[in-house]
Order: structure tokens, then C-alpha cells, then sequence
């Protein structure tokens, strides 16, 4: 289709799955975040506790799970699919069963938006999903390796592109990931039990937890990253060999970080320092990888002011840095006997998910969606910029209050009266939390409204449009 | 010397790092240059505006 005068052409890119998850990003990405600001709500005003599927307990699973593998997922596997075509120069590989990959995302995500809220859960933090829906999560993350892999293996560069290295890895990964940490017990059709027992049971869950921090909330959108800022930024990325190295020493490190989850519990000692001395390390490949994204801009840096694509992904950059700088932080014990358990973490948590996994996203699907639907841009830039500072504003907000609630939490629960006995009581640190939870609950409003300014963004963009897929060009065929 | 799973474990660590140190020189070696800017310039290689009726660049 359209493709008579173009030369060397084999067909077009399946650019119908990229379409279908790229839209699904931005509906998930509302669903989930909604769920966030409501759970926000709950805890600056308890009598939001509505009935016991709508209570706190469960729908903050179904928030984690919503905006991690419905929003991230969606972006991920839109992404990756569009990546992983335009730089092997060739269609996907069993078209058919990416559809099934779709499809069948959707139907976990569905199945989870019923099941949590009726109370169905493993306990396992990112894991919660009964043995049922895990096992369908595998079959559906079985054929996206296969689409994925086959793709590259049937690809015409000599190449593999260094953003595909790290889609491959996020993909095998969490593919062994969920195989080990989900293995259960059935006892029913949902209940199940851990195959582990005990501290070896946590051992695994944190193993699983950081890694799907490290893995699929990381190397995935580092992926993103090593496509969308050099074609937004219309520059290759800094350095190549950089990446090689930033690559390697990611996926070496980030295996070994889990037991800073649990300092301070039954987990032997050394398990604990040697998890904390890998945090540290981690340190340094993180900021490997963040320069080499920003400094991709370096010599353009004046697209920065007119450009709000670039905006969210180089903001992203920097969110990344700031909290993988915050990360090893906090996992450096002394710091973690202050910080584990209070807001400090929750705000941690959100710097890493809004400012870098949503605001890359973002950019990356503004980047996506006149593409995939034949446009030159977006309906309005002006929304793109206003959708930009009010994300921005949100996670500043959001992150901010945590850190002043969780540090005064940590303070208050440790403080010692001359006598020995504590200082506060508990309820006291619920108390003082308060404005912060507000202010909290502000900012993630004002994330969630710029979501919205989104929707109606791409909603513009592609009303009346048809679908469009492009022409796959041989590489040889590429111009100077 | 025995040679016990705890060997094996630390062995294999010792191997991973000596994979580690053998992936950055392999990444440094001048002769890798040349490959790595062809990489670099893969997303480039390829033109994604969406195109017109008569295959014309919009």
C-alpha cells in the first residue's frame, strides 16, 4: 500500500500491533494512574474505604499491577515491536501470534482488574496474580520472545541494534523471573502457595521484586531510550561503545541487588551487605547510561526549548539519574534503617515511575502516534508542553511530600525518650503525615489530568485516520 | 583444595567478571570502532515520516 515509488520495497511494517498497544498505553496509563489518586485519596480521607473490594488493601495491588504491566507493558511491547522492525529493516516475525500477544495482555490485565479487588492474591508484591493468571502471563510472554527473537533472527542488518539488546534482555528476564517466582502450589482454582518456604521465600520474592525493577522497569525503557532520543534529538547516540559497556554491566549487576529489600530481617548478614555493596555498583552503570542519553542532545541542546517530546524524554533522563542515585542511597544500611518502611521509599518508588518510566512512555508513544497513523505530528504541540509541565509539577509535588513525610516517619518512629520508652506512638507519625499525604495526592492529580490532556491529544491526532503502515525499505537502499 | 559446589560458585563469579573485563576491552579495541558507528547509525538508516498517496515524504 502507498508504496509504488518508493524503491526497494518488501511490503509494510506491522505497524497494527504497535497501534493497538500504543493506544491501550495511554487508556491503561489513566486506568491505573486514576486507581493511584484514588488509593492517594483514601489515605488523606479513610472514609473513601468503601465496601471491602474497594478498600485500600486491595486496590493498591491492582494500581501496582495496572500501571506497571498494563501502562509500562503496553508502552514496552508497543515500543519494542516498532524498534525491533525499523532497525532489522524487516516485517515481524509470525504476525498472527503478536495479535495473540495482544490480545492476550489484555485478557491478563482484565483478569487481574477482576481478581484483586475480589481479594484472589499470592501476597507477592508485583507478583499478586493467582497461579491461573501466571500461568497465562507465560504463554502470552512465551510467544512475544518468539515474535520478538524470531524478528531479530530474520532481520537484513548485519547489526543488532544496542536498543534491541536491551528489549532481549528485559524479555528473557522476566521470563525467568516469573517462572521462578511464581512457582506455587495450586491448593484450588485461586489459592495457592509459594513453592519456597520461609526467608528463602522472601530471598526469591526480592530476588524476583528488584529484578522486575531492574528488568522490566528499566532495561525495557532503556530500550526506549536508545531509539526515541536520537531519532527525536535527529543525532546518534553519544557513544556506542558506552552503550555496549552500559549494557554488560547493567545485566551483571542488577541480579545481585534484591536483599537491600530486606535489611534488618532474617535474611543472613552477609546476603544483606553483599546486596548493598551491588547497589552501590549499580551506581555507576546507571550513570553510564543517563549521560549517554543526555549527552546525545550535546550540540543541539536548543531543541530542548521548542521541543516537548524532547522535553519528556530528556526529563525522563534526568529523574532516572535521580533516582538511581537516590536507590543505591538508600540501600547503604544505615541509610535503609531510616528510610525502609516510610514514605522515603514510596516517593523513591515514584520518582523512578513517573519521571522516568511514564515521562519516557509518554515521549515516546507522542513520537509513535502520527507515525502509526500517517500524520507529520501530534494534533497540538501546545497540549504536548502543557501535558509536559503539569507531569513535571506533579512528580515534583509527589516526590517532595514523601520525602518530608517519610524522613519525619523515620525520625519520629525511632525517637527515645532518657527512659527508653518511645517518643511517639504510632499513630502520632499517621497523624503528622497528613498535609504531606495531601500535597501527595495533588500531585498525582495533576499527573493523572495531564493523562487526560493526552487522550484528547491522540484522540485529535487520529479521529478520521486511517491506519497507516510503512514500507519496509532494504537497509542498502538507506540514505547518506 | 576441594572442590565443592562452593568452588564452583565462586569460580563462576570470578568467570563473569573475567567475561566483564574481556566485553569492555572488546567495546575500547580501536578496531571496534568502525562497526559501533555503523550501529550507531541504524535508526537512521530508515526514514519513518509518514509518507504521501505517491510515496512522496510529507
Amino acid at each position: 500500500m502507498k508504496t509504488e515509488a518508493m524503491g526497494s520495497v518488501h511490503g509494510t511494517y506491522d505497524y497494527q500491533v504497535v497501534r493497538q498497544f500504543a493506544l491501550m498505553t495511554v487508556v491503561w496509563g489513566i486506568v491505573g494512574m486514576l486507581v493511584g489518586v484514588v488509593i492517594a485519596a483514601q489515605l488523606v480521607w479513610p472514609q473513601l474505604n468503601v465496601g471491602e473490594w474497594f478498600h485500600f488493601g486491595r486496590l493498591r495491588p491492582l494500581h501496582t499491577n495496572a500501571v506497571i504491566f498494563a501502562f509500562g507493558g503496553c508502552a514496552l511491547m508497543a515500543t519494542s515491536f516498532f524498534v525491533v522492525q525499523r532497525t532489522c529493516h524487516t516485517r515481524l516475525f509470525a504476525p498472527w501470534l503478536a495479535s495473540f500477544v495482544f490480545w492476550g495482555w489484555q485478557l491478563v490485565i482484565v483478569l487481574a482488574a477482576i481478581t484483586l479487588p475480589l481479594g484472589y492474591t499470592s501476597g507477592k508484591e508485583y507478583a499478586e496474580l493467582e497461579w491461573p493468571i501466571d500461568v497465562l502471563i507465560t504463554l502470552v510472554w512465551v510467544a512475544y520472545a518468539v515474535v520478538f527473537f524470531g524478528t531479530i533472527a530474520k532481520r537484513r542488518t548485519s547489526h543488532i541494534y544496542v536498543a534491541n539488546w536491551f528489549y532481549g534482555a528485559f524479555i528473557l528476564t522476566v521470563a525467568v523471573l516469573h517462572l521462578v517466582n511464581s512457582a506455587a502450589v495450586p491448593a484450588g482454582f485461586w489459592k495457592s502457595y509459594s513453592a519456597y518456604a520461609g526467608v528463602q521465600d522472601a530471598m526469591v520474592q526480592w530476588w524476583y521484586g528488584h529484578n522486575a525493577v531492574g528488568f522490566f522497569l528499566t532495561a525495557g525503557f532503556l530500550g526506549m531510550m536508545y531509539y526515541f532520543v536520537p531519532k527525536q534529538a535527529e543525532r546518534p547516540v553519544y557513544s556506542y561503545r558506552l552503550s555496549v559497556v552500559h549494557f554488560w554491566a547493567l545485566i551483571f549487576t542488577y541480579m545481585w541487588a534484591g536483599p537491600h529489600h530486606l535489611h534488618y530481617t532474617a535474611l543472613p548478614d552477609w546476603t544483606q551487605s553483599l546486596g548493598m555493596v551491588f547497589s552501590l555498583i549499580l551506581l555507576a552503570p546507571s550513570w553510564g547510561g543517563m549521560i549517554n542519553g543526555i549527552m546525545t542532545l550535546s550540540g543541539a541542546w536548543h531543541k530542548l526549548r521548542t521541543d516537548p517530546i524532547l522535553k519528556f524524554l530528556i526529563t525522563s533522563l534526568s529523574f532516572y539519574g535521580m533516582s538511581t542515585f537516590e536507590g543505591p542511597m538508600m540501600s547503604i544500611k544505615t541509610v535503609n534503617a531510616l528510610s525502609h518502611y516510610t514514605d522515603w521509599t514510596v516517593g523513591h518508588v515514584h520518582s523512578g515511575a513517573l519521571g522516568w518510566v511514564a515521562m519516557i512512555s509518554i515521549g515516546s508513544i507522542y513520537y509513535l502516534i502520527p507515525r502509526l497513523f500517517g500524520q507529520e505530528k501530534m494534533y497540538s504541540i501546545p497540549a504536548i508542553s502543557l501535558h509536559f509541565w503539569m507531569s513535571t509539577l506533579g512528580v515534583v509535588l509527589y516526590i517532595a511530600s514523601m520525602w518530608i513525610a517519610g524522613v519525619m516517619q523515620g525520625l519520629m518512629w525511632r525517637a527515645i525518650n532518657d527512659d527508653g520508652t518511645l517518643t511517639y506512638t504510632f499513630v502520632e507519625s499517621v497523624k503528622d503525615s497528613y498535609p504531606f499525604w495531601t500535597i501527595r495526592f495533588v500531585g498525582g492529580l495533576l499527573f493523572l489530568s495531564g493523562m487526560f490532556v493526552m487522550a484528547w491529544n491522540v484522540w485529535k491526532t487520529i479521529a478520521g485516520q486511517k491506519p497507516y503502515n510503512a514500507p519496509v525499505v532494504a537497509p542498502a537502499a538507506a540514505h547518506a | 583444595m576441594e572442590l565443592d559446589i562452593n568452588m564452583l560458585r565462586s569460580a563462576v563469579t570470578v568467570a563473569g567478571f573475567a567475561c566483564f573485563v574481556a566485553i569492555v576491552v572488546m567495546a575500547w579495541r580501536p578496531g571496534a570502532q568502525r562497526a559501533h558507528q555503523e550501529a550507531a547509525m541504524l535508526p537512521f538508516a530508515d526514514d519513518d515520516r509518514a509518507h504521501t498517496e505517491t510515496g512522496e515524504q510529507k
